[in-house]
């Protein structure tokens, strides 16, 4: 067994043995449920408006998104009407399609473990810049992330390759809104599966994420991975010790026959 | 049985709710603890937690998922404490730090590790704190960790990467420090 494994585990015993501290005091649930008592519900439909949305197992198991389709329905608005602009403008519009399209492919379900590694990037990371936003003493604080090269073994060859993932963070303070951004990608010969993340915190929106859609490009191009991670699992072989947190995932590829969305 | 008192709770019965929270405070106490590594700031942060949870309940569309909003709600109080705590901070003075102790140094022992691991904790910001006390110390596979936090899936693998690193390195480079018994399993 090597240092790396050797160390994850050691962590991951020391946090085992902070379980089961001291039972609350009567006192202590007491006080609580005397608050509970004096505090209301909130009706369901002002609760679920309220409660940011919690997806558990791609399935929505808290709130309800609805209040975030109002901002998307103001973002495609707002698209639809700088597309109007542009033709305004005098843009040439788009080439006519094919006569022809080439008919899509069934879905190519896959399977394989995605793990977490060194960091490639170490000087970037952690390079803090403050920018001072006007007057009223508003900043945004912008924090480089960095890159780190990730392991997947993955069932489809067109998803092997050097995976990677980046991290970036935007804070304006106050009121302290933090926006996230991420990726998550694999390279290879042939070409690169993208997948990109936004989310945001302390806005009433709440967390914006494309989930792990992952874009072809180079020969991938066309083609959209879906893919979902699941279990803990040991580091498959021909995968180093200096790979982490292995997990399963799952998923679909299939070829770029997403409707194109409807502007009226 | 928890899906039938939560159901309960959902119709305002306050005795379930009550049954709900004396089965979670332990669990909820021991993740604000080691996030927040205060204990006063923990229980402010349970209690908060637990009360956000009764008041929104009819939020909560299925009653499987309760543990693992109970565990959302508890890591944002946290970061609501953690935060009015970095606001007093930046108008307290505070002391000098107590020195680590020659019983933390004794890397021989299991009070030492403890030790460690909650130093190290120290030195890590809340988030990453967050990511690993919910992936170790409740056991969650990574992509539910992000879930819980609301981040994506590679925001919460890199935190996590992250804070091991800086607990390994620090390790490395901190010749003062306790070295953990690496590989040696727990009794």
């Amino acid at each position: 067994m090597n240092d790396s494994n050797d160390f994850e585990r050691f962590v991951a015993d020391q946090f085992a043995r902070e379980r089961g501290g001291p039972a609350p005091s009567d006192e202590t649930i007491h006080d609580l449920l005397t608050k509970a008592s004096h505090a209301r519900q909130r009706p369901r439909w002002l609760a679920i408006l309220k409660e940011p949305p919690m997806r558990h197992a791609s399935r929505v198991v808290v709130g309800s998104p609805t209040a975030r389709v109002s901002a998307f329905v103001a973002v495609t608005l707002l698209l639809a009407l700088s597309a109007t602009g542009a033709i305004v403008a005098g843009q040439s519009p788009s080439p006519a399609p094919p006569d022809k399209e080439p008919a899509p492919q069934p879905p190519a379900e896959f399977t394989g473990v995605w793990c977490i590694g060194p960091e490639v990037a170490p000087d970037r990371n952690g390079t803090i810049t403050t920018i001072e936003l006007g007057d009223d003493g508003l900043t945004l604080t912008r924090n480089q992330g960095g890159a780190w090269r990730n392991a997947v073994s993955m069932s489809d060859p067109r998803l092997q390759g050097d995976a990677y993932q980046t991290y970036e963070t935007d804070t304006y303070d106050p009121p302290s809104i933090e926006v996230i951004s991420s990726t998550l990608s694999i390279v290879n010969e042939e070409g690169a599966w993208v997948s990109r993340h936004y989310s945001s915190r302390g806005t009433p929106a709440g967390s914006t994420d494309t989930g792990n859609v992952f874009i072809g490009q180079g020969a991938y191009e066309g083609l959209i991975a879906f893919m979902s991670t699941g279990a803990p699992v040991l580091r498959p072989e021909g995968i180093t010790a200096e790979y982490v947190g292995c997990e399963e995932l799952q998923g679909i590829i299939i070829d770029d026959a997403v409707a194109e969305p409807f502007l009226p | 049985m928890q899906r039938a008192l939560v159901e309960r709770a959902k119709d305002g019965d306050l005795e379930a709710f009550s049954q709900l929270a004396k089965a979670a405070f332990r669990r909820l106490d021991g993740v604000a603890n080691l996030i927040l590594r205060d204990r006063d700031g923990a229980q402010d942060a349970v209690q908060e937690a637990l009360l956000m949870a009764w008041r929104d309940l009819r939020a909560l569309r299925d009653p499987d998922a309760w543990d693992a909003w109970l565990h959302r709600l508890t890591v944002r109080a946290c970061y609501k404490v953690a935060r009015k705590e970095r606001r007093r901070i930046r108008f307290e003075v505070h002391g000098i730090p107590e020195p680590v102790s020659a019983r933390t140094v004794d890397a021989s022992t299991d009070v030492a590790d403890r030790d460690w691991l909650r130093r190290e904790l120290d030195r890590l910001d809340v988030e990453q704190r967050a990511v690993l006390v919910l992936h170790y110390h409740l056991d969650l596979p990574v992509s539910e960790v992000a879930e819980i936090l609301d981040i994506p899936y590679g925001t919460a693998a890199s935190r996590l990467h992250r804070g091991l690193e800086a607990m390994r390195t620090s390790m490395r480079t901190s010749p003062g420090a306790a070295s953990p018994s690496v590989g040696k399993r727990p009794a």
